[in-house]
């Protein structure tokens, strides 16, 4: 069964003049200062705060929820809110990076992108797209792909077999491309 | 005239010999005087000495507060776990048709979950061998200082009879219940495994807080640490020893207690000798507010 997280209406949505959308921003840091024994396999944290707020009413962002990862792997969330946005209603990932990317910070954002759709799914909210840091961009994809959400190379008839699409965008008419989890 | 002239000489030979006397009550007086607090003395550098090296084992034990960290790392972990169990269930009732992805993350939270227990292991192990060995140092450069021989009393070099790390009663981990996750907040609660203390709801320290169903078999051990109030960390700092305990098998120990001896004779006289005895007990570094 074909499941659309990126509708075909994702691109009317963006320029709609209604601005009924919602944006979830996660925002991705390494930790520098966390772990630091000899010895210690926790070297490697990132940090990704997720907020949310209207489109058309970027000064009232609600937090909600925060995620550590090494080297990839979840290893920690602390839920501040509930994810209230109504149901039926279109959101978009704007991924910011707090400092510079890194390999940590992209395999993060990879499996925090994975996890906010599942979520956001089960709430019933679309997610029509993910944007990414022009510089994130490769790094995402490839940890996504390790993620088994893997660019179509069979056509359309074969995307419909999928579970789940990630349409990944950069700004500035960037990079983009669509991934599958089959 | 001449029994006179005696007489005055015996009196003169009388306040002598008194003089001698008082003299040597005197000298004595001021030696058994000079001993006494030379003990004293001895005794109150030996308790400062075992508070040192107790302290310093302790401030070593949460170095760097990998204490701390650890403890929240595990608790957010068991957060981590709950919600994609929540999750999961969820979407098994309700769709089926994206299950696949959901147990690939549910299996991600549970690896995770064994492997944080893995590291507190691993910073348990790490904080009791520096300690032990912090105190070592810190003992080895001090007891040098000790060795005196005075023409009265002999010192010797003072022993370790006893080095102990373990927890100090009362004090549970630095981590606050969470608001989100009702029912989680609840069953928590409801097995005894959040306290409130100093107007924080605390989990408590030094047991399993498992979760329930089908993650009972994940380890969630939260170590005893004084929490932060506001941004106010709690000090490093001696403290009583009766409310210290051993540590078991399974907690990060959080405070230390050292035990010193040391010989003490006198030197002139019958011999006669005596040992004294120092106990310290100190608490680590509180936790820190986390990143």
């Amino acid at each position: 069964m074909f499941i659309a997280l990126s509708l075909g209406e994702s691109s009317l949505a963006d320029d709609s003049p209604f601005h009924d959308d919602w944006i979830v921003r996660m925002q991705a840091e390494k930790l520098q200062r966390q772990f630091t024994y000899n010895g210690s396999s926790l070297d490697k944290v990132a940090k990704i705060t997720i907020d949310y707020y209207r489109e058309d009413q970027p000064d009232s962002k609600t937090v909600y929820e925060m995620l550590w990862f090494n080297d990839g792997k979840p290893i920690g969330l602390e839920r501040k809110n509930e994810l209230q946005i109504p149901a039926g209603k279109n959101a978009k990932i704007q991924v910011v990076n707090k400092k510079e990317t890194t390999p940590e910070t992209e395999k993060a954002i990879a499996d925090a992108i994975i996890r906010l759709s599942v979520d956001a799914f089960r709430k019933r909210t679309a997610l029509i797209s993910i944007k990414v840091p022009q510089e994130s961009f490769q790094g995402i994809v490839e940890a996504m792909n390790q993620l088994n959400c893997v660019e179509s190379k069979v056509g359309a008839d074969e995307d419909e077999k999928a579970m789940m699409n990630f349409s990944i965008e950069t700004e500035n008419q960037g990079p983009s491309t669509i991934l599958y989890y089959y | 005239m001449k029994n006179s002239k005696t007489g005055n000489l015996n009196n003169r030979g009388n306040v002598l010999i008194f003089v001698c006397v008082g003299v040597v009550i005197l000298a004595m007086c001021v030696l058994v005087g000079y001993s006494f607090s030379g003990l004293y003395f001895d005794h109150n550098r030996l308790q400062t000495s075992a508070d040192e090296i107790a302290l310093t084992g302790a401030k070593k034990l949460n170095d760097r507060d990998r204490i701390g960290q650890i403890n929240n790392m595990i608790s957010r972990c068991r957060q981590l776990v709950y919600s994609d169990r929540d999750d999961s269930k969820d979407i098994k009732k309700e769709f089926p048709e994206i299950q696949k992805i959901s147990d690939q993350l549910m299996q991600e939270s549970r690896q995770s979950a064994q492997d944080l227990e893995n590291e507190r292991k691993k910073v348990r192990s790490l904080a009791e061998n520096e300690a032990v060995q912090a105190m070592h140092d810190k003992f080895d450069s001090i007891k040098q200082s000790y060795a005196m021989t005075l023409p009265w009393m002999r010192v010797s070099t003072p022993r370790v009879i006893g080095v102990g790390l373990g927890c100090i009663d009362g004090v549970e981990s630095n981590v606050e219940e969470f608001d989100q996750f009702d029912e989680l907040k609840q069953s928590d609660r409801s097995q005894g495994y959040t306290a409130l203390f100093d107007q924080l709801n605390l989990y408590k320290s030094n047991k399993n807080e498992q979760l329930k169903d089908d993650d009972t078999d994940l380890p969630f051990f939260l170590t005893s640490l004084p929490a932060p109030i506001k941004t106010e960390v709690s000090p490093a700092r001696v403290i009583m020893p009766d409310s210290y305990r051993e540590a078991d098998d399974e907690p990060i120990p959080t405070a230390t207690q050292v035990i010193l001896d040391l010989k003490v004779e006198n030197g002139i006289g019958p011999n006669a000798a005596g040992t004294m005895k120092a106990t310290s007990t100190a608490i680590t570094t509180g936790a820190s507010n986390q990143d």
